[in-house]
């Protein structure tokens, strides 16, 4: 029994020991890493690529020959994306439905296998409200207010378009206040702030947005004729993507002392973003 | 007439042995006229039996046979029986006019009691070694130089008094004593290892007052515990000192009783302590006494020197970068003396060299020392001593970066310094009970600030400022009593209270244009805290074979919410086999103290904070086995195994880091605090581990000393099971010291050595990920390592005595082989955004030179 007492509390130390042991990274294994914007009025595109070491050749790392998978949750449709070119896959003409779930599954051979979901965000609900006697008038501050009313959460925008003003490209340098610029390559969207939108007011499904055109950017009061109302709304993924990447420079620098955990991604099994984008342009009075 | 007859009878009688013993008497009157022969108890009997006509009635053990007398000339045979009898502890009785009877005498109880201080400074000698002769034992004074000894059955005490770097002194007393003053004369090439005919040897490393190769050629009298294998020689840059897998803050320091928080200069280059006004230094690594708590890893316990009460004694030195005055003075001859010390460094001359990417730096330090000491009685004393000190780190540096004509500018400011009072009294109650009683206060405050701007192409302006501030007060009221021989050994027991106050500040804000836009962080606010500790320890000899020291800290720390008791048991089983000594320590320790510290460099950008009710103490339980083994006079081996389990130890959540953009050079502004606006969400507790081995073997005669050392260390963490096991970042396997000195004669001397040691542990963003965006992410806790640590360091020293005092000269070189020792790197991205790594140095060649004089 003394015997076995002391078998027992040396196993004990020696497992002890054992577990703390630390192992050694053995050779750099990278990870896919899968960016894709669903936006229903362009065909299905997911760029895939690889990670490679930090102090390493940082270029051809384009993954371009990968399995890649879109399904609708709702159709159960499956899309089988075809690669064209430097690891972009496009679907063949087929677009994203708005208000529909969709996953997508990526395989390449000597990654791991990648999964995502998301939703693209569904605006065909949209009223805008303009007080009556403001038509035909100019030089005279008017509101306007909108109800947007979507199956699933989203996160809106808005802007306000002036007749004749083009949509800001992405080139075009932004005031250092406003870091909601995202870093993707697609122009155009400009999220001037997300939910809750100034002025705006939700109430679970539907958001209600009211504004005050004052003056056009020459600084002229406009008529309301010539007044568009722009919405952008970006499904939970693609947000807390762009709320995690807010850097002017597009290149985000993870020091020595940033926590493992702390890169983006709602892949499981890989790097990236798979998210869902939706918007609408519709003039306050037609 | 029958009566008168009875009466002559009686008188005839008593005159008859009277008689006998007149005449024997009369025969020790006689003149003793010895034969060559005469020098062995035997052959002297023989001739006073032949010769004299005495005969001797004894037993035969009472007479050693193998004792040998000096031949004397002629001398009475009373002289000759106070020789070879009297002195000899044998008493005789004369029973008739030839007989004699021989006998032991029957021997007393001898006691004594002193204090035992240096021969030089008059300054008392902490745990110096008594052995006494006759009963084969040994003796440790009291860290006032106390000591207390008794013998039963003896008539005399053959006690020899030695101390570490001490040359040793012998007495012999044949009755007891009291308040008895016994003078070392120091001998720093005294062997570590004290040998008497019973080998000892102190269970703490000893800081030798004295010159040790420092990078900035100062003494330095912490770069002998540097020796001992258990203690790594750290890194550039690290501040504190590294113990068996330790982090830094888990050393207690202690300066006259008071706690130290931060001992270090500049990043670790120099420590506060001068050598010229410290009297000693003990480190304990292990086996530590239950007289210590609070820490996990090891004890420093400082003293600092009380003055000379008989004469004026001062050292002046200055160097290359920095000056140290001291002096020591009677105010009362023989009662009270007065000491003061004081050190300036001016590294600013070498600052640029330090920092030339910077284009403004700024570092200096400066380290003052004050002690009163009286008096009372030789046996009772009292003193005042006072210490303060403070640290300044400035850089600025301002650039344009890349083909965006962006200006960058970072200006960081440090300041960091202890101030500690402490009230001794140390009074020796009778020959059994001393006491040693403290008052006090200690003071820690450290204050970072980083100023950073970046303005773009339209002017707009980004100011980011970060700060981080810690303050520790700690009032302190302690008392201890040693207690000696009783029963049961040596007892020791006391106690101690502790109220702590804290203000961590952990604070970011970001302007743009002159607005406000970001603020996060804690700003301070203080919280305090009342800490005591309880002790009791007993130490029992088992003859001179082996010896067993069990105690027991207690300790409670309450704050306005929480509360934590803790009962820390101690043991420390010693054998002495030959000359051999092994311990074998087993300890649990606690922590209510921590520090947060930032990976990266060793500058104090770190938070001290108190356990809470969110913040749990620190424990540790550790078994280490000590060998040491003296082969002869001259070589001797010591070796040390540990292993230690730790729960409950601290570090900064991932990003939650500080990170003081000291030396990146990157554009860097995403959020420097988290957006966990209280440092305590920050914190986060995990397990830690860690193993070792290691020995030291040294070579010490006239001439030559030589030692070298190799220790094998393995530290792993645990903060989350999902991460897994990882090694700390103070996990440097592999750590060597050689060192060399050779003493060419009473002028000259040269040093030299070798320091190896394995690279740090770092996180490093391994792992480049293409976006967008793009990302540089690291793959684990720890997972890379620095290179390897090592450098060749020599020194000369020349040293000559005048009538009115003694100049020394030290002239040195640091990293001979001027080789970059990497403490810091990072991923750096050059102007065409491609990453590289950028590696910081601090400390290359480094030449040093001193003077001082002293008298």
């Amino acid at each position: 029994m003394r015997t076995t007492n002391k078998i027992l509390y040396l196993s004990t130390i020696l497992s002890l020991v054992l577990a703390s042991c630390v192992q050694e990274p053995g050779e750099f294994k990278p990870s896919l890493n899968i960016i894709s914007l669903l936006n229903p009025d362009e065909a299905f595109e997911v760029i895939v690529s690889h990670t490679a070491p930090a102090l390493g050749n940082h270029d051809n790392l384009e993954v371009k020959d990968a399995e890649v998978y879109i399904i609708n949750n709702q159709t159960r449709e499956e899309i089988l994306l075809s690669h064209t070119k430097n690891g972009s896959y496009i679907s063949n003409g087929v677009k994203p439905i708005p208000g529909h779930d969709y996953e997508i599954q990526v395989e390449a051979p000597g990654f791991e296998k990648a999964f995502a979901a998301t939703y693209v965000p569904d605006l065909d609900n949209i009223e805008v409200f303009v007080p009556e006697n403001q038509s035909g008038k100019e030089k005279i501050q008017f509101t306007f207010s909108a109800k947007l009313q979507s199956s699933n959460s989203s996160y809106f925008a808005y802007e306000i378009i002036y007749s004749g003003q083009e949509i800001i490209e992405e080139e075009q340098d932004v005031p250092l206040d406003d870091l909601s610029v995202p870093v993707n390559e697609k122009p155009g969207l400009i999220i001037r702030s997300l939910n809750p939108i100034l002025g705006a007011v939700s109430d679970g499904s539907t958001t209600t947005i009211s504004g005050q055109n004052t003056t056009n950017p020459e600084g002229e009061l406009a008529s309301i004729e010539n007044v568009s109302l722009r919405i952008v709304a970006v499904s939970p993924q693609y947000y807390d993507y762009l709320m995690h990447e807010q850097d002017p420079n597009g290149i985000h620098y993870s020091s020595v002392y940033v926590n493992e955990n702390d890169v983006f991604t709602n892949f499981v099994g890989a790097y990236g973003v798979f998210g869902g984008l939706n918007e609408r342009t519709i003039k306050l009075v037609e | 007439m029958r009566f008168l007859r009875v009466i002559c009878f009686i008188l005839l009688y008593l005159l008859s042995t009277n008689s006998n013993k007149l005449s024997a008497q009369g025969k020790l009157s006689e003149q003793w006229i010895p034969n060559p022969s005469d020098t062995t108890y035997e052959n002297i009997i023989e001739h006073l039996e032949v010769d004299y006509q005495l005969s001797f009635n004894y037993s035969p053990n009472i007479l050693k046979s193998d004792h040998v007398f000096p031949v004397r000339g002629s001398s009475s045979i009373k002289e000759l029986f106070d020789l070879i009898f009297i002195e000899q502890s044998i008493d005789y009785d004369i029973l008739d006019d030839t007989r004699i009877l021989l006998y032991r005498r029957k021997s007393n109880k001898i006691s004594i009691s002193g204090v035992i201080r240096d021969f030089e400074s008059k300054e008392s000698i902490p745990a110096a070694s008594i052995f006494i002769k006759e009963t084969n034992q040994f003796i440790v004074a009291t860290d006032d130089g106390y000591f207390y000894l008794e013998a039963n059955d003896v008539d005399s005490l053959s006690l020899t008094f030695n101390s570490i770097s001490y040359n040793e002194t012998s007495q012999v007393k044949r009755k007891s004593e009291d308040k008895l003053v016994v003078e070392l004369k120091a001998n720093v090439n005294a062997p570590i290892i004290v040998i008497t005919p019973k080998i000892v040897a102190n269970d703490y490393i000893k800081g030798t007052p004295g010159p040790g190769i420092s990078p900035l050629g100062l003494d330095e009298i912490t770069e002998q515990i540097k020796n001992n294998p258990m203690v790594q020689n750290g890194n550039e840059g690290q501040t504190g000192f590294v113990v068996k897998g330790s982090t830094t803050d888990q050393n207690l320091i202690l300066m006259d009783g008071m706690p130290v928080y931060n001992a270090s200069h500049i990043g670790g280059l120099s420590s506060i302590f001068i050598g010229s006004a410290v009297k000693d230094v003990k480190v304990h690594t292990s086996g530590i006494s239950a007289q210590y708590g609070g820490k996990l890893a090891s004890v420093m316990d400082i003293q600092i020197k009380e003055g000379n009460t008989e004469e004026i004694h001062g050292r002046f030195t200055t160097g290359l970068t920095g000056a140290e005055a001291h002096i020591e003075s009677p105010i009362i001859k023989n009662k009270t003396a007065l000491s003061l010390s004081g050190r300036y460094s001016w590294l600013d001359l070498l600052s640029d060299s330090f920092f030339e990417q910077y284009e403004d730096s700024s570092i200096n330090y400066y380290d003052v020392y004050a002690k009163l000491h009286h008096k009372i009685s030789a046996t009772n004393r009292l003193s005042l001593s006072f210490y303060k000190g403070n640290d300044q780190l400035y850089l600025l540096s301002e650039e344009r970066l890349g083909a965006n004509l962006i200006t960058d500018s970072a200006e960081h400011d440090f300041n960091w310094g202890n101030e500690i009072l402490s009230l001794q009294w140390n009074w020796l109650i009778n020959k059994a009970v001393s006491v040693n009683s403290k008052i006090g206060y200690s003071k820690y405050k450290l204050r970072g600030v980083g100023e950073y701007f970046i303005s773009d192409i339209d002017e707009q302006e980004l100011f980011t400022d970060i700060s981080a501030s810690s303050e520790i007060q700690d009032l302190v009221a302690s008392t201890k009593f040693d207690i000696y021989n009783t029963s049961i050994g040596k007892v020791n027991f006391g106690a101690n209270v502790i109220l702590h106050s804290f203000k961590p500040e952990l604070l970011e804000i970001q302007f743009v244009d002159g607005v406000i836009t970001s603020e996060n962080g804690t700003l301070a606010e203080e919280s305090k805290a009342l800490e005591v500790n309880g002790f009791v320890e007993n130490e029992i000899e088992f003859g001179d074979r082996a010896t067993f020291r069990g105690g027991l800290h207690i300790s409670n720390f309450s704050d306005q919410d929480t509360s934590f008791f803790i009962i820390e048991p101690r043991a420390k089983m010693s054998w002495k086999i030959n000359k051999q000594i092994i311990d074998l320590n087993l300890s649990l320790n606690h922590q209510y103290i921590h520090l947060l510290t930032n990976p990266g460099t060793g500058l104090p950008s770190d938070l001290w904070v108190p356990s809470s009710k969110d913040i749990s103490p620190a424990r540790s339980q550790e078994l280490s086995l000590d060998y040491r083994l003296n082969f002869n006079e001259n070589w001797s081996f010591q070796g040390h195994a540990y292993v230690k389990m730790m729960t409950s130890i601290k570090s900064y959540k991932g990003t939650s880091d500080v990170i003081f953009r000291l030396l990146g050079e990157n554009i860097e502004l995403g959020q420097f605090v988290t957006s966990e606006p209280d440092w305590r969400d920050r914190v986060e507790e995990g397990r830690g581990f860690s193993t070792g081995i290691g020995g030291l073997i040294k070579y010490e005669s006239e001439k030559w000393n030589f030692f070298s050392s190799y220790s094998y260390n393995y530290t792993s963490n645990l903060f989350n099971q999902q991460e897994g096991f990882f090694f700390a970042r103070h996990h440097r396997p592999h750590d060597i010291l050689v060192q060399a000195s050779f003493m060419f004669n009473e002028n000259w001397s040269a040093c030299t050595k070798f320091v190896y040691g394995s690279g740090i542990r770092y996180t490093f963003p391994a792992e480049f990920i293409p976006g967008p965006p793009v990302e540089f992410r690291p793959l684990g806790r720890n997972l890379e390592t620095l290179d390897a640590f090592h450098h060749l360091d020599v020194n000369i020293k020349y040293k000559k005595k005048y009538s009115y005092g003694t100049i020394d000269v030290n002239v040195g070189v640091y990293n001979l082989y001027n080789r970059e020792n990497i403490f810091f790197t990072y991923l750096k991205l050059d102007n065409n955004l491609a990453p590289e790594e950028e590696k910081i140095g601090l400390l290359r060649l480094l030449p040093n030179a001193s003077l001082s004089f002293s008298f």
